[in-house]
């Protein structure tokens, strides 16, 4: 759903870290491993709520 | 999406293809990304290109796996081409102006972008979805309804319906109620969303199908159809419980608490909730959110030293902006005890937290929509 108004299914504090190499909130870092490495970033913006 | 989707086995050959950045908009550390990328609803999915300082690909809102997969996939191609076609570098641009909370002129270009799309192009359903978000952040619900009617046609049987009917219709909701076409706009939105509704050849999210069921009630309590919304409030409850039985772990089942309090609240049960809650809250000890959530239970009950009990320990964890939630509603709480010297007080704390936040998770906006609230209490 696209409207902000309709609050989304909350998200809880399970890790994916098993599947995906996730850095968790430190977008200075990410952007230089992208750099270096010539890839693109994913971020995934979420709230524990 | 952290509890069902990015813990996927079928992601891992995506792992060494991407720099994965999770970012829990409520940690400070965030705000400075926050700053730059606003992000108006969670979850917000974006694909980011450092070397040029671009937006790849802009996502508001949760995804299934395939869709992700495929999410993923275009990212890529547009991150790796030499050169985009004339609809890639409209959304592009597109991209970055609602990424920089422009949406005005971002719906603009998703607009021509979507004119400028070749047949068969993968962007058209998320630049229709992506468009009527930024129509409705925009507040114009009369181009986001009229946009949502043309597109529906064009992304029926796709992943992108359900967005964009429910998208529309909570649009055509917002029209002004003098408009003489409102009637007949909600009437066909209403239909196409019943539509995607009920086909089941389309797999949608747990949130995708709930936030239908949230539209449709929306129509029904605009047509004043007391019958027909406590029908669907009802069915909306028996899908989030059946959905939270299926669950396969904790994490899974506590993601459905959210919309399962909203449902027993609207139902005037709010005594259900409690056993759910308070399994998280055994399941989460250092989570905020299930003693938040009994807070608004009990404060419904009227068992307000119950709601203050757990308003505290949800206090007791709870941090950056989301602790402004949790005041307000200990605020209402005091209000209805009838404690108002406790509940102004309550809000006034809430304004200076407001202010003591960091840029990016600071909103001049909700400060003033606090000092309002304040202003309106009783001394």
């Amino acid at each position: 759903m696209l409207m902000a108004a309709a609050v989304l299914l909350a998200s809880v504090a399970a890790h994916a870290k098993e599947v995906l190499p996730f850095i968790e909130n430190d977008y200075a870092t990410a952007v230089s491993r992208a750099k270096t490495k010539n890839l693109p970033i994913f971020v995934e913006a979420w709230a524990p709520w | 999406m952290r509890a069902y989707v990015l813990t996927d086995a079928s992601l891992e050959r995506y792992a060494g293809r991407f720099v994965w950045l999770s970012l829990n908009t409520e940690d400070a550390k965030s705000a400075s990304f926050l700053k730059k990328y606003p992000i108006p609803a969670l979850p917000t999915l974006l694909v980011l290109d450092a070397k040029r300082d671009a937006v790849t690909m802009r996502y508001v809102g949760g995804a299934t796996v395939p869709q992700l997969r495929k999410m993923l996939d275009d990212a890529e191609k547009t991150y790796r081409a030499k050169s985009l076609s004339s609809a890639d570098q409209l959304l592009a641009r597109a991209n970055a102006l609602a990424s920089a909370g422009k949406d005005a002129e971002a719906a603009k270009l998703f607009d021509q972008a979507l004119g400028n799309a070749p047949k068969g192009w993968n962007g058209y359903g998320r630049t229709a979805e992506s468009l009527l978000f930024s129509l409705s952040m925009a507040r114009d619900a009369e181009r986001c309804t009229t946009r949502a009617l043309d597109l529906y046609p064009r992304v029926k049987g796709t992943s992108s319906a359900a967005g964009v009917a429910a998208s529309g219709l909570s649009c055509a909701i917002e029209v002004d109620e003098k408009n003489p076409k409102r009637a007949q706009w909600i009437a066909t939105l209403e239909k196409d969303t019943r539509e995607v509704f009920d086909d089941h050849t389309l797999t949608l999210s747990g949130d995708d199908r709930s936030g239908l069921y949230m539209s449709l009630i929306d129509a029904r309590d605009d047509a004043k159809d007391e019958a027909g919304a406590k029908k669907l409030r009802g069915e909306w409850a028996a899908f989030l419980e059946k959905s939270a039985a299926a669950a396969k772990t904790a994490e899974q089942r506590a993601v459905y608490d959210s919309h399962r309090l909203a449902a027993y609240l609207d139902l005037g049960t709010p005594e259900k909730a409690i056993p759910m809650l308070e399994q998280s809250q055994r399941d989460f000890p250092d989570d905020y959110n299930p003693p938040a959530r009994l807070a608004l239970a009990y404060n419904a009950m009227k068992e307000y030293d119950k709601a203050l009990a757990a308003s505290d320990r949800a206090l007791a964890r709870v941090y950056g902006p989301r602790k402004l939630v949790v005041l307000t509603a200990r605020a209402d709480i005091y209000t209805a005890k009838g404690d108002t010297a406790a509940a102004r007080a309550t809000m006034q704390q809430a304004i200076d937290y407001a202010k003591s936040l960091p840029e990016g998770q600071r909103s001049d906006g909700r400060i003033a929509s606090l000092e309002k609230r304040l202003a309106a209490m009783k001394q």
